[in-house]
């Protein structure tokens, strides 16, 4: 059986309508402070002063209504993420901890891969050389000290060590900006330490994938 | 009677949840706080540039990159992303690296390191490798180092390199 079209089209557009005034009573009240409709007293009048609080104007709602407008938030902002529409995520500790142990893994991950990677013989030992004598140039006029520095097939790393946290806090940048005779990409992460004045140890890792394919 | 209310309901939801503000648009965009230099000093800004006006002795910039959840140097274009635009009196007068400092801990990574080879009006095109494999809470940002002015041989500066800016394309 076929429908009307206005069956469809009428409620549709009321709806549009609707939304809009929603919308624009949303955007309307959603800026100002909640109306103070009455005084509350802080002990007897004899005792201490009136002291005016705020009084919501909406009805207390209840805790599983609460909880079901939180999980609807949640639902429409996890929609509008995925279509590319959403609001930034939100900047919580537990987000701040999650990018922070995200970023120590990934560094991690790029260790890993380089220490599982085969030395080519005919590149890894002679770049080696070349980073180790970089970064003991760069050791001269800084405080760390160059632990190791070895590269395999399209990458290297070179471990150093500072007598303590805040040194290598602040002459890490020297690692990142130095020009290296092997210029590859290089990328270091400094976990905080669990003791700040005991020698510290960290880890740059040079991607050289790019470098080598010019001709290095 | 059910199938209207359905529609009326469908189409006001949709309506809100397009128009309600903070769900629709909402995005983060982070700068580096360096960006915050001194204005009319000609080491940091003047006659739109930025120059080495010493006479020895590089000095380092670092110059922040805009980033949002739209637009994050993550999701630059695959070929010369970074365009450095300035002017050099010596071939090395300039280098540059792109790089991103991490935001919840200490450290960060950059590409490689570019430096010009011809003197004159000239664009430096650095590897965008350290931002194209960066999260998006990565804070990216430019390394320039300007080598010090040419003498004119009482004490001034005859030639300069400098920067005046530098474009990011993205996809």
């Amino acid at each position: 059986m076929a429908t009307p079209k206005s069956s469809i089209i009428v409620p549709a557009l009321a709806g549009v309508v609707a939304g809009i005034a929603s919308s624009i009573i949303f955007s309307a009240t959603a800026g100002k402070p909640p109306a103070v409709v009455a005084p509350a007293h802080a002990g007897s009048a004899a005792q201490s002063p009136t002291v005016y609080a705020p009084v919501f104007v909406s009805p207390p709602a209840s805790a599983e209504h609460v909880e079901e407008l939180r999980t609807r938030v949640r639902e429409l902002e996890a929609h509008a993420r995925a279509t590319g529409n959403g609001p930034a995520p939100p900047q919580d500790p537990v987000a701040f901890e999650e990018q922070k142990l995200a970023t120590i893994q990934r560094h991690e991950a790029l260790v890993k891969a380089h220490r599982e990677q085969p030395v080519d013989p005919a590149w890894g030992p002679a770049t080696s050389t070349l980073v180790r004598q970089d970064l003991e140039t760069l050791a001269g006029s800084s405080s760390f000290k160059v632990v190791e520095a070895e590269c395999k097939t399209t990458s290297c790393a070179g471990t150093l060590e500072w007598p303590n946290f805040g040194a290598a806090a602040s002459e890490w940048r020297k690692v990142l900006h130095a020009g290296f005779q092997a210029n590859c990409s290089r990328e270091v992460t400094l976990p905080d330490p669990a003791d700040e004045t005991a020698p510290y140890r960290a880890t740059i890792v040079l991607d050289c994938d790019s470098w080598r394919a010019e001709g290095h | 009677m059910i199938r209207s209310i359905s529609v009326f309901s469908l189409a006001a939801a949709v309506t809100v949840f397009a128009l309600a503000p903070g769900l629709a648009h909402g995005y983060r965009r982070s700068q580096a706080a360096f960006t915050c230099a001194p204005y009319n000093s000609d080491d940091q800004w003047g006659s739109y540039a930025i120059s080495n006006n010493a006479l020895s002795g590089t000095k380092v910039y670092a110059c922040g990159v805009d980033s949002d959840s739209q637009h994050h140097p993550n999701n630059v274009v695959s070929t010369q992303p970074i365009a450095i635009r300035g002017s050099a009196y010596m071939a090395e007068g300039i280098y540059a690296q792109a790089c991103v400092s991490y935001s919840s801990i200490v450290g960060g990574a950059c590409g490689g390191v570019t430096a010009n080879l011809t003197v004159g009006s000239l664009t430096l095109f650095p590897s965008a490798s350290a931002w194209t494999s960066a999260s998006s809470s990565d804070i990216p940002h430019l390394i320039v180092a300007l080598a010090g002015c040419r003498s004119n041989g009482t004490g001034s500066c005859l030639a300069w390199n400098l920067v005046r800016g530098y474009h990011v394309d993205y996809n």
